[in-house]
C-alpha cells in the first residue's frame, strides 16, 4: 500500500500503536458529546489523522500524550457543532437503534439513566476479572452458563457461582438506588 | 415472592437472568420495573455498546488502512477479554450464527427468513411502483410517535399558528402543535430515511421531504401528498429557490419543479453529490470528483475545481455576493499553509485570497462581509468584494471557540470561561460574562429571539444569556448537546438525543417533550 505523503516522519509502527492504545479512549469521549455515532466516528478518524498530520505525538510522555489528544478531540468536536450549525442535515445511519427507543424521556431522567450507566460501568470495573469475563460472557455475547462453562473450561457450577457473586454485589447498588440512598 | 437470598442464587441465577431479559423485551422499560430488571437491562445496554464501539472503532482503522496511515491489521487474537476457547470472536458474527444445539431449527428458520425477505422486498417493491405511477398519497400506517400527555401549562404562548415538523422513528414525518406538543398529523414517507440523509424543507405551504428514495412534497397543512419524484437517495439538504427543489443525490444531480415534481434537468457523472448551496443562481455541490457549480436555471456546469500540487481544496464555507468562500490547506496539513479563498461564482476565477500564516476558519456571512477567526486569537470581518480587512479584533479566544454569527453579534467562547458579544459592524465587545464552571473554551450553540445560548466547557449546562447584556437568564443541565431549532413567541425548541423539546425561553422550563428516540432526523420550525 502506498504511504501517504507526510509532513511529519511519524512511522507506520508508531501511529498505529498510538491509535490501538488511544482509539477506545477518544472515540468513548466524542460518543458521550455527539447524537449519532456515525459522527462520533468521523471525528475519531479526523483526530486520528490531525495527530499522523502533524506528528509529535509519539515522543510525549503518556500523560501528555492523552492531555494533547483529548485536547484534539475537542476541537473536532467545536468544529462538528460548528459545521452542524451550519448544515443542518442529519444522517440517520447510526440511529438505527436509537430511532426505536421506545419511551418518553424528560431530560432529567435521561440524566439520571447516563448516571446509573456510568455507576454500573465502574461497578463492574470493581469486580474480579472472572467476575467481569462470566458477566461480559452472559450478557454481551448472550451465552448461557453452559455455554460459557465450555468456553472458559470450568464446570458449569463454578460458573454458576461466580455470576451469582457478581450480580448480588452489582444488585446492591440498585437497591440502594430504588431505597433512594444517594450514592457517595 | 422469593426470599432475599434465592435472587441470583447459584442453582437459578442463569434462568433467572434469561427471564429477565425475556421481560425486558418484550415490556418497554419504564419507570416502576424492578431493580433486578433494571439491572439486567442495563448490563445488557453496557455491552451493548462496548460491542457497538469496538466496531466503530474497527471501521475508522479500516480507513486509516486504506489511507496507509496504519499498518493492516494481523487477525491475531485482540485482547477483548473473551475465554481464549470461546467459540467465535467477531460479536455482529455471532448473533447471527447458532449456538450449540440449534443450529437445526436456525437452518430452517433461515430459509423461511429469507423467503419472506424475498416476497417482502417484491411485494414492497410492486406497491411502490403503483404508488409512485399514481403520484397520489397512500394511506399512512399509523406512527409510532409517543406524544407526551402532560404539556406543562408554566407559559401560554401564542404559538397556535406554528408547527414543528421532524421525521421520526419507521419513516415518518410528524407535524406537532408548537403550542402543545400535539401530533396535528403525520405522514408516511415513500422512502425511507435510513441510510440516507434525511432532510425537510418547508416553502409557503408545501413541505418537501428528501429521503432513500426521492423527494416528496406534502401539504403542511395536513401531510396530504402532493407528488412523489424517485431522484434516488437524497443525500444532503434540499434547497428551494425560484420555484425549483434542488436534490443531490447517489447517482444525481437535480431540479426539479417545486409545483408537480417535474425533473427540469438532471446531471449524472462521479457520485455522490452533495449540494451545499445556491446563491445568485449558482449551485454549489461537492461530487465524488471535483467540487462543481451549475447554472441553477439550467444545469450546466459553469465550473469545477480540484487544488492540485501543494494547495489542496478543503472545505465550502459559504457563498454570498456572487462569490464563494473555501478554505483550503497545504498537502500535509502543514497549518501555514492554511488560506480563505473567493471564487467568482460564475467562472470559478479567484477574487482574493486571505491568509494569516495560521490556521483561517471563516465561519458565516452577513451584510456583504465574511466572518472568520484564526488560531492565533483573531476574529476578523473582511469585505467579500475585496477581501480587504473591516475590523480584526484580537481576543482571548482561538480558532476552536465556534464562534457563531447572530443577529446580535459574533458570538464567541472564550478560553477564560467567558462569553461574548462582538459587534458585527466593528469588532468591539458589545459584551463580555464568566459562564459558571467553565474553565476553557465554552461552546455557542446559537441565538434566537433575544436570548444566547452556549454550552459550558464541560458541557455540564446550556447557559441562557441575554443577547442584549450577556445577563444570565436560566441554566439547566438538561439538553446537553442540544441543536437550536428556532425560537418564536418566547418559547426555544431544541433538539437533543432525538427528541425535540419546548422550552420557556425566559425561565428554562420544559413546556413539552417529544421522547427521546422518537425524533431521528432533521426538525423544522414552520
Amino acid at each position: 500500500m502506498q504511504q501517504r505523503p507526510r509532513a511529519t516522519g511519524l512511522d507506520q509502527a508508531s501511529a498505529t500503536a498510538l491509535f490501538h492504545t488511544y482509539s477506545p479512549m477518544v472515540f468513548g469521549y466524542l460518543r458521550r458529546h455527539t447524537p449519532a455515532r456515525e459522527d462520533a466516528e468521523d471525528l475519531l478518524l479526523e483526530v486520528f489523522l490531525a495527530v499522523f498530520e502533524r506528528g509529535g505525538l509519539a515522543t510525549l510522555p503518556e500523560e501528555e500524550q492523552v492531555a494533547w489528544l483529548r485536547q484534539v478531540a475537542r476541537y473536532k468536536l467545536t468544529d462538528y457543532y460548528r459545521r452542524r450549525a451550519r448544515r443542518p442535515t442529519t444522517s440517520l445511519e447510526g440511529y438505527a437503534e436509537e430511532m426505536y427507543a421506545d419511551e418518553a424521556l424528560a431530560p432529567e431522567q435521561v440524566a439520571m439513566q447516563h448516571e446509573e450507566e456510568h455507576r454500573l460501568r465502574a461497578a463492574v470495573q470493581q469486580l474480579s476479572p472472572a467476575q467481569q469475563q462470566v458477566l461480559r460472557l452472559r450478557f454481551g455475547e448472550g451465552w448461557r452458563t453452559a455455554q460459557i462453562a465450555e468456553a472458559v473450561g470450568k464446570q458449569e457450577g463454578a460458573v454458576r457461582m461466580v455470576l451469582s457473586r457478581a450480580l448480588k454485589l452489582l444488585r446492591g447498588l440498585y437497591r440502594d438506588d430504588q431505597e433512594g440512598v444517594t450514592p457517595q | 415472592m422469593k426470599p432475599e437470598d434465592d435472587v441470583f442464587a447459584p442453582e437459578t441465577v442463569d434462568e433467572q437472568a434469561e427471564q429477565l431479559s425475556r421481560s425486558l423485551y418484550a415490556i418497554p422499560s419504564r419507570q416502576g420495573h424492578t431493580a433486578d430488571a433494571k439491572l439486567v437491562q442495563n448490563l445488557h445496554r453496557m455491552y451493548e455498546l462496548e460491542q457497538e464501539d469496538a466496531r466503530s472503532v474497527a471501521r475508522v482503522r479500516r480507513q486509516l488502512e486504506q489511507q496507509g496511515w496504519l499498518a493492516p491489521e494481523r487477525r491475531a487474537p485482540r485482547s477483548t477479554g473473551r475465554p481464549p476457547r470461546a467459540p467465535r470472536l467477531d460479536t455482529q458474527a455471532h448473533r447471527l450464527l447458532p449456538r450449540p444445539g440449534q443450529r437445526g431449527w436456525m437452518v430452517w428458520l433461515a430459509t423461511a427468513a429469507a423467503v419472506l425477505l424475498v416476497t417482502t422486498l417484491i411485494g414492497g417493491l410492486v406497491i411502490g411502483l403503483v404508488l409512485v405511477r399514481q403520484g397520489t398519497g397512500h394511506t399512512p400506517r399509523q406512527a409510532t410517535v409517543t406524544v407526551p400527555s402532560h404539556p406543562t401549562a408554566t407559559a401560554t404562548p401564542s404559538l397556535e399558528q406554528h408547527t414543528i415538523y421532524a421525521i421520526a422513528a419507521n419513516d415518518t414525518v410528524v407535524a406537532l402543535d408548537a403550542a402543545t406538543g400535539q401530533v396535528r398529523w403525520h405522514h408516511q414517507s415513500f422512502g425511507t430515511f435510513k441510510n440516507s440523509n434525511a432532510s425537510l424543507a418547508l416553502a409557503g405551504k408545501v413541505l418537501y421531504i428528501g429521503s432513500y428514495a426521492g423527494v416528496e412534497a406534502i401539504h403542511s397543512q395536513d401531510g396530504t401528498t402532493l407528488w412523489q419524484t424517485p431522484t434516488g437517495d437524497s443525500q444532503s439538504q434540499l434547497l428551494i429557490q425560484n420555484g425549483i427543489v434542488y436534490v443531490g443525490a447517489s447517482e444525481n444531480l437535480s431540479a426539479l419543479s417545486a409545483t408537480d415534481g417535474k425533473i427540469l434537468w438532471s446531471k449524472t457523472g462521479t457520485p455522490p453529490y452533495r449540494l451545499d448551496a445556491i446563491s445568485d443562481g449558482v449551485v454549489y455541490a461537492e461530487t465524488g470528483g471535483p467540487f462543481a457549480a451549475y447554472d441553477a436555471a439550467t444545469g450546466a456546469i459553469l465550473w469545477q475545481k480540484t487544488y492540485q500540487g501543494p494547495v489542496q481544496m478543503e472545505d465550502f464555507c459559504c457563498a454570498a455576493d456572487h462569490v464563494a468562500i473555501f478554505t483550503a490547506g497545504a498537502n500535509g496539513g502543514d497549518a501555514s499553509g492554511f488560506h480563505v479563498y473567493a471564487l467568482n461564482a460564475r467562472d470559478g476565477s479567484e477574487r482574493w485570497g486571505y491568509s494569516k500564516g495560521v490556521e483561517v476558519v471563516p465561519f458565516g456571512t452577513a451584510n456583504h462581509l465574511l466572518y472568520g477567526e484564526t488560531n492565533d486569537r483573531h476574529l476578523f470581518a473582511l469585505d467579500l468584494g475585496t477581501g480587504s480587512p473591516l475590523w480584526q479584533v484580537q481576543n482571548t479566544h482561538t480558532v476552536y471557540s465556534a464562534s457563531t454569527l447572530t443577529e446580535a453579534g459574533v458570538f464567541v467562547g472564550t478560553d477564560q470561561g467567558t462569553a461574548a458579544m462582538l459587534s458585527l459592524s466593528s469588532g468591539t465587545a458589545l459584551w463580555t460574562t464568566p459562564i459558571p464552571g467553565s474553565t476553557g473554551y465554552s461552546y455557542p450553540v446559537g441565538e434566537a429571539e433575544g436570548t444566547a445560548y452556549i454550552f459550558d466547557s464541560n458541557f455540564a449546562n446550556l447557559f441562557a444569556l441575554d443577547s442584549a447584556d450577556g445577563s444570565l437568564k436560566w441554566h439547566t443541565a438538561a439538553h446537553i448537546g442540544a441543536t437550536l431549532v428556532g425560537g418564536s413567541n418566547g418559547v426555544v425548541f431544541l433538539m437533543t438525543n432525538l427528541a425535540v423539546s419546548a422550552v420557556n425561553a425566559s425561565d428554562g422550563t420544559s413546556l413539552w417533550q417529544l421522547g427521546q428516540g422518537t425524533i431521528a432526523g432533521p426538525v423544522l420550525l414552520g
